[in-house]
């Protein structure tokens, strides 16, 4: 038992150090050795080697075909090694240089990816192997492995999250001035700030905001209150879900389409656009606020003598209101920061100053830093198009915030 | 009496307005065939191959494939990063998490999902592109491979709320009926809870890929707008193009017959966007009815 014990300790940390190694090696391009084709090859059989021996070491110490799949890995790997050995040279993508590289692509596949990953993953393998004996080959050991890939995997949903928001915070924050909030963009972005685009995206939420509250709420009052159940409905509603996944550059050759001739490239175009883009989100959730108010209070409304329309419009909607709301703002969420439906309905990179009408060109925050970024390299934008990104996030994520505080705070009220 | 017409009419403003965005899909599809029949007659009747790899606007040449493989190749990449991830996060937060936990990530992840796309493409440009150009020497800092990446992590949110969603809505006796079996945790999880949630997840995975297929920006600002296929066909090291990108790219400066070949790639990605919406809500009316014994 102690040996035993001992035994698993070594192993453990010889394979912890492996999986150091092999995240080094792969995180920062380091190699031990040189590699090329043969050591390539060889490191692959004494990779599987070692897979090989693990499984029939354990089969015989604990009667458990827990490992095989480490044998039809290893079987895998070394069927693949020999089919890129036996290839004749000329078609042998594994030898042959191709034209991005100069080695051989199977050493390059090799050197980027196969062994530092592979070295990390023996390492983690043989850790949890070590590990084993513990907690014996039950149910236990299998969900205590199974939950710390499930830790693993909500880690790395958050971590892009806080990644981007810091990379923005930090590289933006140091060019966010007064000046440059409502500074005219001159110099093709170059000096100068941003103070039109921020106006120009307050502006489009504006006409967005006016052109969609109605039509998302009337159709949600009709497929809440009035419907009732069949073809009808039920081609809305699959109208309402392919509008929703519709690809946004598809509104935008729609609104290029159908609005630019006949209002030109302008605010309203835009905004109409995106309209057409967000009604789906706020059609949702308002179907959803309104289903969310029980019968009982339509029934007594009704009971009253109320028409249908009363009880609508004095009961029903009332206490809908937040959700209606909280769907509003996060479809303006999204409205804010998109870029493609406006890249042909009106949005322009100079020029445009700030917006002086509906029929007016105008600039927007997602627009303009898509056109920075056209100038990255060339010219020295990359501060402003930091600080760009910044005020876009934080516009953004504050509609989004604000949506979702509304909602915490009127939810269940029945 | 009066108050009956007025009644119908209120009820009749309603439906139309309902009927709205029914009329705004036919106009877009009736708008994206009749910019786009000149190439469709084209490639019928005249001697453009709109399914070739070949493109080149200036000997007319006008092969759609590349753009096409493109697309479907990031988004299955994309896949294999957000549906493992995706998936794994969603039985944390419906199994595991503790409630407060889980009022605090569910807003977050709606976070995630409400960052633009532009800002998305901005630090896969700037960040990973360079990343990638500098570690695994990609010959620009534009390729597949950092698209994928970046789509993954795009698709990520809805797969993870909407996952979460279908396996929230397995019923509890179901899973209780399990543990009281003898049956751990995990092992009611693998067993009971994923397989019953099963269409509910797949549906949510659709979703993200449709996702995935319809980005533009992201794509635009990642992958290169370079319209060849990789050889071999698989190397994620190379520049790439799609049809979103495509479009984006030379809408502006597009004209005659190229925009109406650039509107023909949109009818293919309606199509195809549109076809999987349709199967996700299948799918996703099919868990309700299971769980809630619907209709």
């Amino acid at each position: 038992m102690k040996l035993k014990k001992i035994l698993s300790g070594w192993i453990f940390i010889i394979s912890l150090i492996f999986a150091v190694l092999g995240f080094v090696s792969f995180a920062f391009d380091f190699h031990f050795i040189k590699i090329n084709f043969w050591t390539g090859i060889a490191g692959l059989l004494i990779l599987s080697g070692s897979y090989y021996f693990t499984s029939i070491y354990y089969y015989f110490k604990y009667k458990s075909w827990k490992f095989i799949y480490l044998i039809i890995f290893a079987t895998i790997l070394i069927a693949t090694a020999a089919i890129f050995i036996m290839l004749p040279d000329k078609i042998n993508l594994w030898k042959q240089p191709l034209g991005l590289f100069d080695e051989p692509i199977g050493a390059v596949i090799l050197k980027k990816f196969v062994l530092n990953q592979m070295i990390a993953i023996l390492g983690v393998i043989s850790a949890s192997i070590a590990f084993a004996p513990y907690y014996g080959f039950g149910k236990r050991f299998g969900q205590r492995s199974a939950y710390i890939l499930v830790y693993g995997c909500i880690v790395f949903t958050i971590l892009p999250l806080i990644l981007i928001i810091y990379q923005i915070v930090s590289n933006g924050m140091m060019g966010v001035t007064w000046s440059f909030l409502t500074g005219d963009i001159t110099y093709d972005g170059v000096g100068g700030g941003i103070g039109p685009a921020i106006v120009g995206t307050l502006g489009l939420i504006a006409v967005v905001t006016i052109i969609v509250l109605p039509l998302g709420v009337g159709t949600a009052v009709y497929l809440a209150e009035y419907s009732e159940r069949g073809p009808i409905v039920r081609v809305i509603r699959t109208a309402v879900n392919i509008l929703q996944g519709t690809p946004s550059i598809v509104h935008g050759l729609f609104g290029f389409t159908v609005f630019v001739p006949i209002f030109g490239p302008s605010l309203l175009t835009a905004g109409l656009t995106l309209a057409i883009l967000t009604l789906p989100i706020v059609i949702r959730s308002s179907e959803e606020a309104l289903i969310a108010v029980p019968d009982e209070i339509r029934d007594a409304s009704l009971a009253l003598g109320g028409t249908k329309w009363q009880t609508i419009k004095k009961v029903v909607l009332p206490p809908a209101l937040p959700g209606i709301i909280t769907g509003t703002v996060l479809g303006l969420g999204r409205a804010a920061g998109e870029t493609a439906p406006i890249l042909f309905t009106g949005a322009v990179f100079f020029g445009a100053g700030y917006p002086d009408g509906l029929f007016s060109k105008f600039h927007a925050l997602p627009y303009h830093l898509w056109s920075l970024f056209g100038y990255m390299g060339y010219k020295p934008v990359e501060q402003n198009a930091w600080s760009t990104a910044l005020v876009l996030i934080l516009i953004v994520l504050g509609i989004n915030v604000t949506a979702i505080i509304l909602r915490e705070k009127f939810r269940q009220r029945f | 009496m009066k108050r009956k017409i007025k009644e119908k009419a209120i009820k009749g403003v309603f439906f139309g307005i309902a009927f709205f965005s029914v009329l705004v899909i036919f106009l877009i599809f009736i708008f994206l065939f009749y910019k786009s029949a000149p190439a469709i007659y084209e490639s019928m009747f005249g001697d453009i191959n709109l399914l070739s790899s070949k493109w080149n606007v200036n000997k007319e040449q006008f092969g759609l494939w590349a753009a096409v493989y493109g697309s479907i190749f990031i988004a299955l990449g994309s896949l294999l990063i957000s549906f493992p991830l995706g998936l794994g996060a969603s039985v944390y937060m419906s199994e595991l998490a503790p409630e407060k936990l889980r009022a605090m990530l569910k807003p977050v992840i709606e976070l995630l999902a409400g960052i633009p796309s532009i800002v998305y493409g901005f630090i896969g440009a700037v960040i990973l592109g360079k990343f990638i150009y500098i570690n695994y020497g990609t010959l620009a800092p534009n390729s597949i491979l950092a698209g994928m990446l970046i789509l993954g992590i795009m698709a990520l949110p809805i797969i993870v709320s909407m996952s979460d969603d279908a396996l929230k809505s397995v019923p509890k006796d179901m899973k209780d009926a399990s543990l009281a079996l003898g049956a751990t945790k995990w092992q009611t999880t693998k067993k009971v809870t994923i397989p019953s949630a099963v269409s509910g997840i797949t549906s949510a995975t659709i979703m993200g890929m449709g996702r995935a297929i319809g980005e533009t920006m992201a794509i635009l600002m990642v992958v290169g707008s370079v319209m060849r296929i990789p050889t071999p066909g698989f190397d994620i090291f190379e520049t790439g193009n799609t049809l979103t990108a495509l479009i984006a790219s030379q809408m502006g400066e597009a004209a005659g017959l190229h925009v109406s070949v650039l509107f023909t790639a949109a009818i293919m990605l309606f199509t195809i966007v549109t076809a999987m919406s349709i199967i996700s809500d299948y799918l996703q009316m099919r868990t309700k009815r299971k769980f809630e014994g619907k209709e």
